[in-house]
This record gives C-alpha cells, sequence and structure tokens, in this order.
C-alpha cells in the first residue's frame, strides 16, 4: 500500500491497523517520491476471530456457487499458462 | 506451522469443475481456518489472471482481489531482497520458472508448508541436478 506522508499523519491509527492485522508494508511518499516504510513486527501468526472464520466461509461458498457451471478445466495448467 | 499457498489450489479450490477441486479442497483444510496463508505478492495477479482468463466477471474478480488483498485469510508477503535473493538461487539450482521458485523461496524463508497441486513444482528440488538445501516441506497431494 502507497500513501502520501499527509494521508498518514492524518490516519496513523488506521495505517497502523492494516499494517497489524495484514503484515502489510505502508511506503510512505514525500513529493509523490517513495520515501518511507511503516509496517507492523511480529505480526504473521494472528489468529482470525470468530467473525473473521465466518466471513471467510461465507466468501468461500458465495464464489464457489458463482462458478459452479463452468466448463471442466485444469487450475494446474492455468497457472502454468500465467506463468509461462 | 506457517502453510504456503500456491495459485493453482487457489483456484481449484472454488471451482466444483475442475479436474482436482477435491484435491485442492482437501489441501485448503490441512490449513487450520484460525490461521492465514502466506502467499507471495504476486499470487493477487495469478488468481485475477487464471479468473479473468476464465470469463468470470469482472464484479467478481474485484471481489477476490480485494478478499485476497484486505482479508484476514491471507498475509501477503513483499518480494523483499531476501526473498529475491533465495528465489534467484533456486532459479540456478533447479531451473525453474520465476514465479515456481518465489513460492518456493518463500516457503524456505518461513521454513513453512507448500501446498501445490503442480507436480512440476512438487518435484523440481528432488531433481538430481538441484543443488539447493531446501528448509521447507512441499505436500504431495496424493498423500495427503
Amino acid at each position: 500500500m502507497i500513501a502520501s506522508l499527509s494521508e498518514v499523519k492524518s490516519k496513523l491509527s488506521e495505517f497502523i491497523r492494516i499494517s497489524k492485522s495484514k503484515g502489510e508494508v505502508i511506503v510512505i511518499t514525500v513529493d509523490s517520491v517513495p520515501t518511507a516504510e511503516l509496517k507492523a513486527i511480529n505480526n504473521v501468526d494472528r489468529q482470525l476471530t470468530d467473525a473473521e472464520v465466518v466471513m471467510v466461509k461465507s466468501f468461500v461458498e458465495g464464489f464457489r456457487s458463482k462458478l459452479s457451471k463452468q466448463e471442466p478445466f485444469s487450475a494446474v495448467e492455468l497457472i502454468q499458462e500465467g506463468r509461462r | 506451522m506457517k502453510f504456503i499457498l500456491d495459485a493453482s489450489v487457489y483456484i481449484s479450490f472454488y471451482s466444483p469443475t475442475e479436474s482436482r477441486h477435491e484435491t485442492a479442497k482437501k489441501l485448503w483444510s490441512l490449513c487450520p481456518e484460525r490461521e492465514a496463508f502466506h502467499v507471495p505478492q504476486i499470487f493477487t495477479l495469478e488468481v485475477l489472471s487464471a479468473f479473468a482468463r476464465r470469463q468470470v466477471d469482472l464484479e467478481s474478480i474485484s471481489e477476490q482481489e480485494s478478499f485476497i488483498n484486505t482479508g484476514p485469510k491471507f498475509t501477503l508477503h513483499p518480494l523483499n531482497p531476501q526473498i529475491m535473493a533465495t528465489a534467484s538461487t533456486i532459479i540456478k539450482s533447479a531451473r525453474l520458472r520465476s514465479a515456481d521458485a518465489l513460492y518456493l523461496a518463500l516457503t524456505h524463508e518461513l521454513q513453512g508448508t507448500l501446498l501445490t497441486l503442480d507436480n512440476e513444482l512438487i518435484h523440481s528440488l528432488s531433481r538430481k541436478d538441484s543443488r539447493f538445501e531446501f528448509n521447507g516441506l512441499i505436500v504431495d497431494p496424493i498423500k495427503a
């Protein structure tokens, strides 16, 4: 994620929350030039909450039903094709 | 234990008509539901590209992008100098495609377990001429 210094100054708590929950590095720009990074420490092993587990399940089921009528295919071939 | 998810498993997991859908579901379930998958940043683009080429509608593709990039189930790892250096070593040792090497490099750096359906990737580091000392595990779906 990229954010300007003024954005980070005005929403620092929000950027820290994003970085902590997702392990995301925030690249801070000064005059549109990437200048510094903001990142949380030891955030990669956070456990999902009950609400997040439910959200993930719901998203998966909903999206799977959208793809249930597609023609048969091979995911490995599809991904390999993209990597060629 | 940290689980690294290959894009092939992700695509198959969502697609009931995919040839190894049930295996993908099995691999996905190896990661406890309260834990996030670890993926290299390139994962998002690979997934979006695969769905786009399968003619999935743009709104659904954007939902996927948001789910992966900002949802709780994925920890995206930037391609930092350490990952890039390891991937470079793997490419030279095992003669792999760049994206394949990035997944293996992340698995190596996290000392994690790679979940993939790609046989070529599974066996890449056990080839006779591979000289890379891999510091992770790769699940063989046949034995999962």
